[in-house]
């Protein structure tokens, strides 16, 4: 209450003393020329005061004239006083301050912590002094924002988009146009292994934002980078170890828009079991129906379910400042949904009127209710042996618990058949461990070795994925009435998938400062992976003896059975089980040197790749097993021109792969009812030449804008296509589609004016490739025939435009931030498929979320709140073709259909922080 | 010229003399048969059928099977008349033939792929959960994507289309389940006459590619809780007719281009006869005799249903059946007629023209349509069939009919049961013989088809000039 009163006082006097004087002025670093954002302004013995702006500046209005001792206090710098004089005469007075910086004690010590490298400040000198081009993301600035997930947090950053699970949840990024095969994930730069059970790429929804100090997006790598990344490398850095006591606390709590309209429908798993019978009575067993549980289909319907957020991250340096520990730890339990109308379309489309027209053969209804458990724990002991050597050991652990239940139901198009009703539980659990010990080691003066052990393991289990369809059948009536027949229960089936890749890996990296203009580094790594993937299936029959079908009640009340006897044994054959090894070798050669304004950083990296797969294929198939080894040379320059203190130029290329999904390259079949999937050992892995070209400037401490160019030429990109084998026998396989390309811009601004700011950018992709795709049609004696075209079209994934803009307001003197962010997201290809022309384009579409954060004045405690998707926009995918279905809901356009429609609604949360 | 002329003399001599010859009585007339058709080594009996072979089973020789056997491509398998080829009865093995398969067996010495140990339950009203019919106890006959022939003459494959562990066949997934015969090669020749395939889990014929000639043969217990007993996909052209189909879970014959392959999907289905199908099917409306669907053409003639659930049908517009599109068949290019339907209930009378659908009533039909549809009756239109139930009976040697006292689908084998017509059936005689037959394979004793009949003027599988169906 006083605090408040002392505010409203400070308001009244600034207005009713307007004659009177008023101070004005920037607060600076005296070395750097930074700003102080936040460094507090006070006249002694008055209530005037102010802190500083984002810009630097302050501003003290209405001052009494009079004589006064203004003293300005920033953490970590040496408070300074100055006395000023205000008279009558003289309304405005500007006063400019630096500080000095104050090194405290610890500097024996050799700690890299001595700026906050949470805070945008640190983020933005960061991307100023980096060798090549990165953008990055500070803690600071993820703590405002909107999102807790890294995935989303993603988005915001330029050049990056994101692909959305079906809650319309972020989940993995597409850099530059450039999709998730293209991309990398790693932690503390240490690549970490994906839960995927067939891909590298690793889900970024796993991670909670909270545990981060700063995202990065390289978009140029350096030799010492492993050098699988086209589009960009995601780096996590994770909050380090400090050099002071810190804890910080959050819980929130929130709820969904979607479930107040609606019930939240979800199932229990408790007492479900992760592994298959066959897994627990080994191979030869005869599965019993007392075996499978009914649980996962038993829903339980709850309104407005509370979503629920915790995190702690809790530091120190002890012994003598030689040990420094930080632990954080995040929890969120959240509730997502969403209502996505789908109009399925036939997986072959009709020869008439045209080739290749889509036909839609039904209408569905799809409700999601999705129920996550976020945990993530980080822990990082750091000693320091002398101001020579220091050991740091670092330990991560993720988990995602996600149990999703769709409901499909499925509308007619016509008066007769049969109508469906599908529930799916799917309960999967994806982890990911990894824990690096690291050495870094002063050897001479000049030479510097740092040397890391890594151990990491990614997981997925999904146990006990169940299905269960209702059947009813409608017919019409002479009258023309509609009869419903019962409503009879399909068979039910129950999948259990469990996947996972450990990883071992070792770095060596050298550093000779050959003279402080010149600096050599030599380093290598070694990997060794094994993944391995376990697939297993049971199909419990409800027909009745006699050969009925079995009217259904509830689940509980249904009578399954092995039908054929043979159903029961296990299903370990299936093709999707399968162990794949990989060996990485790799070595780089690289020097950087400082010529007056240039600096230019280049060398050479050679990775030797060995990957090897065992598949479930028979002893007489080509391809039971695999080695695939090839070894790329993999060069990197990078120019930086120093234009000003503030300015760079630079100019950048490096040579990029990526490597097929291991599953790829695995010939295991699976045939569907228009065309056999199939993997493809032939697959060769990407090359992509990369040039980047960027002006960037750095005003005034956060504020930034940068303006680049970039243009990649990617030799045997992996796409889908057809490929033919004996007569007429194709299959849908990843194939190499001779030369893609892609170029495009890139803009990012930030301005503050005052308490005001803007921040934002822009991003402009072209990109092409021409693939041989399907053509159904007649020929000329009217036989239907399927052809091959071949189609140019920009890479799955990519926009043209992507865009972000964010309205910043920051008042360090009451202690209140708020945003309001703005994403956009351009058209762009979600699937591509395997006929000409008929892929499905998510149209563009913009989200709007606002968050707010007011500091409680004189305690530890803030206050926040989160407000997601405020806009509701849906999500709407689209194949481009004329519409002759105008008829049906949602199908309002003629030139092109609708496929899929998103609701998600708005969501909403409230925490509180606690700082220290 | 001359030649020619030379040879038009030459025959004319020798056709002379040989009349002159046979009307000397005196001469003996002598029979012998000719040798067995052979090629390379006779395999042996001693050691089970795994792996690769090639050369002859020898006839009325039992062959047991210890694995998947593999034709190799340029290979081929003969199998002589009598042959017994058995199954351990608990394991999935499959013929795969990458080259040709000659069976040829003869209507005296019949060849066996079976399971001994296994037991015919043909009692009416079986429960089918329980019937090893259904339970699929060995794999199937696999013509692989360079296939040349599989030649299956008088031969029983009984007790086939199991649960495939890992499997064997490219174009099949491990541990799905099997067909009895499936091909994939729309180059490759397939014949399969005067044979009876008996129970299966799935369909027992499904061909993804081939010319084919079906004809003459008998299809039980087709399907478990769903199966056709020809479920034939894209790259496919050839005749299905002359076959006796009792108690097919879905429709006898169905036709649709789906999988991508080129040849469009085209046959003539025509003079079968089709018993109580369609009954078996686990979700309801799937069809219950002959079926075009998804882009698929060809015709549809002279085909005796009885108790069918649904007449034959024709999709003309695409919906879908609870995750089963059911899609657009090529209509413009399906032609049908002269089919007769008997039934004994007005639910299926109601569905001679399953409604929904495309098919479009021919006058020649039976009954009769103008007799019980209504007037500016269109295709798909719902009516009341009432008038025809029990009319037109059709008049088997030995089938009783009506049929009320049990359900429809208890019916699923042939047992003493006679599908032959009676003289005075009033299925004689109303056939339609007016196009020609799809000639896709070669006529040869041992390469082809021993002969391809063409449509009869009698309705369904035994047209009384014994032309059709032998069993």
């Amino acid at each position: 209450m006083k605090k408040i009163f002392i505010l409203f006082l400070i308001t009244f006097l600034s207005i009713s003393a307007a004659y009177a004087g008023t101070l004005k002025g920037f607060i600076t670093d005296q070395q750097s020329g930074e700003p102080l954002v936040g460094a507090t302004v006070m006249l002694e013995n008055t209530k005037f005061g102010t802190s500083v702006g984002l810009d630097g500046s302050y501003e003290i209005k209405g001052i009494p004239a009079g004589k006064y001792q203004c003293k300005v206090q920033y953490v970590g710098y040496a408070p300074t006083v100055k006395t000023v004089e205000i008279d009558k005469t003289q309304t405005f007075l500007k006063l400019n301050f630096t500080l000095l910086e104050q090194f405290n004690e610890l500097n024996e010590v050799t700690v890299s912590a001595t700026a906050d490298r949470e805070t945008d400040n640190s983020a933005r000198k960061t991307e100023q002094k980096s060798d090549n081009v990165l953008n990055i993301i500070s803690a600071k600035t993820i703590q405002l924002l909107p999102d807790i997930t890294v995935a989303n947090v993603l988005q915001r950053i330029s050049g990056v988009s994101v692909v959305r699970n079906s809650t319309g949840d972020g989940q993995y990024a597409v850099i530059r146009g450039m999709d998730k095969r293209y991309n990398y994930t790693s932690v503390n730069g240490v690549k970490i292994p994906s839960p995927d059970n067939k891909n590298r790429f690793v889900p970024m929804d796993i991670f909670p934002a909270d545990l981060l100090e700063r995202l990065e997006v390289v978009k140029a790598l350096t030799p010492n980078m492993e050098g699988d990344a086209i589009g960009g490398a995601m780096n996590m850095v994770m909050k380090s170890v400090p050099d002071y006591l810190i804890l910080s606390a959050t819980a929130s709590g929130g709820y969904s828009q979607l479930f107040s309209t609606q019930p939240f429908s979800g199932f229990n798993t408790k007492d479900v079991n992760f592994k298959s019978p066959s897994e627990i009575y080994g191979n030869q067993y005869v599965a019993k129906t007392t075996d499978f549980s009914i649980k996962n289909l038993q829903y339980n319907q709850v309104s407005m379910p509370v979503n629920s957020l915790l995190s702690l991250s809790v530091g120190n340096r002890i012994f003598n400042h030689k040990l420094g520990f930080l632990f954080g730890g995040s929890y969120q339990h959240t509730y997502r949904g969403s209502n996505s109308l789908f109009f399925s379309l036939n997986g072959q489309p009709s020869p008439d009127p045209v080739p290749n027209t889509p036909l839609i053969e039904s209408v569905q209804q799809r409700t999601y209710s999705n129920e996550q458990a976020r945990l993530g724990l980080n822990l990082k002991f750091d000693y320091a042996f002398n101001n020579r050597n220091r050991l740091s050991l670092y330990n991560l652990f993720m988990q995602l618990d996600d149990w999703q239940h769709r409901h499909v139901l499925t509308n007619q198009l016509t008066l007769f058949g049969d109508v469906g009703n599908n529930d799916r539980s799917v309960y999967r659990r994806q982890n990911i461990y990894n824990s690096t010990l690291r050495g870094d080691h002063s050897l001479t003066n000049k030479l510097q070795l740092n040397w890391s052990a890594v151990y990491s393991l990614a997981k997925s289990q999904t146990p006990d994925w169940m299905d269960q369809s209702l059947t009813y059948r409608t017919s019409q009536n002479l009258d023309g009435t509609i009869s419903k027949a019962a409503t009879y229960i399909d068979n039910v089936s129950h999948i259990w998938t469990h996947n996972e890749d450990r990883d071992l890996t070792g770095y060596v990296n050298l550093t000779y400062t050959y003279s402080p203009k010149i600096e050599f580094a030599a380093g290598g790594m070694y990997r060794d992976k094994d993944r391995n993937n376990f697939y297993n299936d049971y199909s419990l029959a409800t027909v009745l003896p006699g050969g009925n079908r079995q009217v259904f009640t509830s689940i509980d009340k249904t009578v399954f059975t092995f039908r054929p006897e043979s159903y029961a044994y296990a299903d370990s054959t299936n093709a999707n089980n399968y162990t794949a090894k990989e060996k990485i070798s790799a070595g780089y050669l690289q020097a950087k040197v400082n010529l007056s304004n240039w600096q230019i950083l280049g060398g050479v990296r050679v990775e030797n790749t060995n990957q090897s797969y065992v598949s479930q294929l028979p002893v007489t198939a080509t391809g039971k097993t695999g080695n695939i080894t090839y070894m790329d040379i993999l060069p990197s320059l990078h120019f930086k021109y120093r234009l000003s203190e503030h300015e760079n130029i630079r100019f950048s290329y490096f040579k990029g792969i990526s490597r097929p999904g291991y599953f790829e390259l695995v010939p295991a079949s699976f045939p569907g009812e228009y065309f056999t999937e199939s993997g493809n050992y032939k697959l060769k892995h990407t090359q992509a030449d990369n040039i980047d070209f960027r002006y960037e400037i750095f005003p005034k401490g956060n504020q930034q804008f940068l303006i680049g160019a970039f243009f990649k030429n990617i030799q045997n990109p992996i796409e889908y296509g057809f490929t033919e084998f004996g007569n007429s026998n194709f299959v849908y396989t990843p194939l190499n589609f001779g030369t893609a390309t892609n170029f495009g811009a890139e803009m990012v601004f930030t301005k503050y004016f005052k308490n005001w700011g803007v921040s934002g950018n822009y991003t402009y992709t072209h990109s092409a490739i021409t693939t041989t795709k399907r053509l159904y049609g007649r020929d000329a004696t009217g036989s239907i025939v399927n052809s091959e075209g071949s189609q140019t079209r920009p890479l799955q994934g990519q926009s043209d435009h992507i865009a972000n803009f964010s309205l910043i307001y920051k008042n360090p003197n009451s202690g209140f931030d708020a945003q309001l962010s703005w994403v956009y997201t351009g058209k762009r290809i979600n699937i591509v498929s395997p006929f000409l022309g008929l892929d499905y384009w998510q149209r563009g579409t913009s989200q709007m979320d606002f968050s707010a954060e007011k500091k409680l004045k004189n305690t530890h405690f803030s206050v926040f709140a989160k407000l997601t998707n405020l806009l509701n926009n849906p999500i709407i995918v689209e194949v481009l073709k004329p519409n002759t279905s105008q008829n049906l809901p949602d199908q309002t356009r003629e030139d092109r259909i609708l496929v899929q429609k998103d609701v998600l609604q708005q969501s909403y949360l409230i925490g509180i922080r606690y700082k220290r | 010229m001359k030649i020619k002329s030379n040879l038009v003399v030459t025959m004319i001599i020798a056709g002379f003399t040989s009349m002159m010859v046979s009307c000397n009585k005196s001469e003996e007339a002598v029979q012998v048969s000719a040798p067995l058709f052979k090629v390379g080594q006779a395999v042996s009996t001693k050691t089970p059928l795994s792996g690769s072979i090639k050369g002859t089973l020898l006839s009325d020789s039992t062959y047991k099977v210890g694995g998947d056997v593999f034709i190799n491509e340029n290979d081929t398998l003969v199998i002589q008349p009598g042959a017994k080829i058995i199954f351990p009865g608990n394991a999935p093995y499959c013929f795969v033939v990458k080259g040709s398969l000659l069976s040829l067996g003869t209507e005296a010495k019949p060849i066996y792929f079976t399971v001994p140990t296994a037991v015919r339950t043909d009692v009416y009203g079986a429960d089918p959960t329980t019937d090893p019919a259904y339970k699929g106890l060995w794999g199937g006959i696999y013509g692989e994507t360079t296939f040349k022939n599989i030649i299956i003459k008088w031969t029983h494959l009984d007790f086939g289309g199991g649960k495939l562990a890992t499997s064997p066949v490219s174009f099949m997934a491990n541990g799905a389940t099997s067909y009895v015969l499936s091909v994939s090669n729309p180059s490759g020749v397939l014949v399969l006459e005067d044979s009876w395939l008996y129970g299966c889990i799935d369909d027992p014929f499904r061909p993804f590619g081939c010319k084919f000639n079906v004809m003459r043969n008998t299809f039980e217990k087709g399907g478990f809780t769903g199966g056709e007993s020809m479920n034939i996909k894209s790259g496919n052209v050839g005749i299905f007719a002359y076959n006796l189909i009792v108690g097919s879970a879905t429709n006898g014959p169905k036709a649709s281009n789906n999988g991508g392959k080129n040849p469009q999907t085209e046959v003539q289905m025509y003079n079968n006869t089709i018993v109580c199908s369609g009954y078996r099917r686990s979700s309801a409306g799937r069809g219950g005799s002959t079926n075009f669907e998804e882009g698929s053409k060809g015709n549809y003639y002279n085909n005796l249903m009885v108790n069918c659930k649904f007449g034959p049908r024709v999709v003309g517009a695409t919906a879908n059946y609870n995750g089963n599109a059911l899609v657009v068949a090529d209509t413009a290019n399906i032609k049908g007629g002269y089919n007769y339907s008997y039934v004994d209930s007005v639910k299926i009378a109601n569905e001679i023209y399953p409604t929904g659908f495309a098919q479009k009533p021919n006058p020649n039909d039976i009954p009769t349509p103008s007799s019980f549809l209504p007037t500016n009756y269109k295709p798909g239109q719902v009516y009341d069939g009432s008038a025809v139930v029990g009319k037109n009976n059709p008049l088997f040697v030995n089938f009783p009919l009506p049929q009320s006292n049990k359900r429809m689908g208890d019916v699923s084998f042939v047992g003493t049961y006679n599908f032959r017509l009676q003289a005075t059936s009033p299925a004689i005689g109303k056939g339609f013989t007016g196009f020609v037959p799809l000639n896709v394979v070669p006529v040869s004793a041992n390469f082809g088809a021993t002969v391809i009949t063409p449509p009869n003027k009698d309705i369904g599988a035994y047209p009384s000039d014994n032309t059709g169906n032998k069993h």
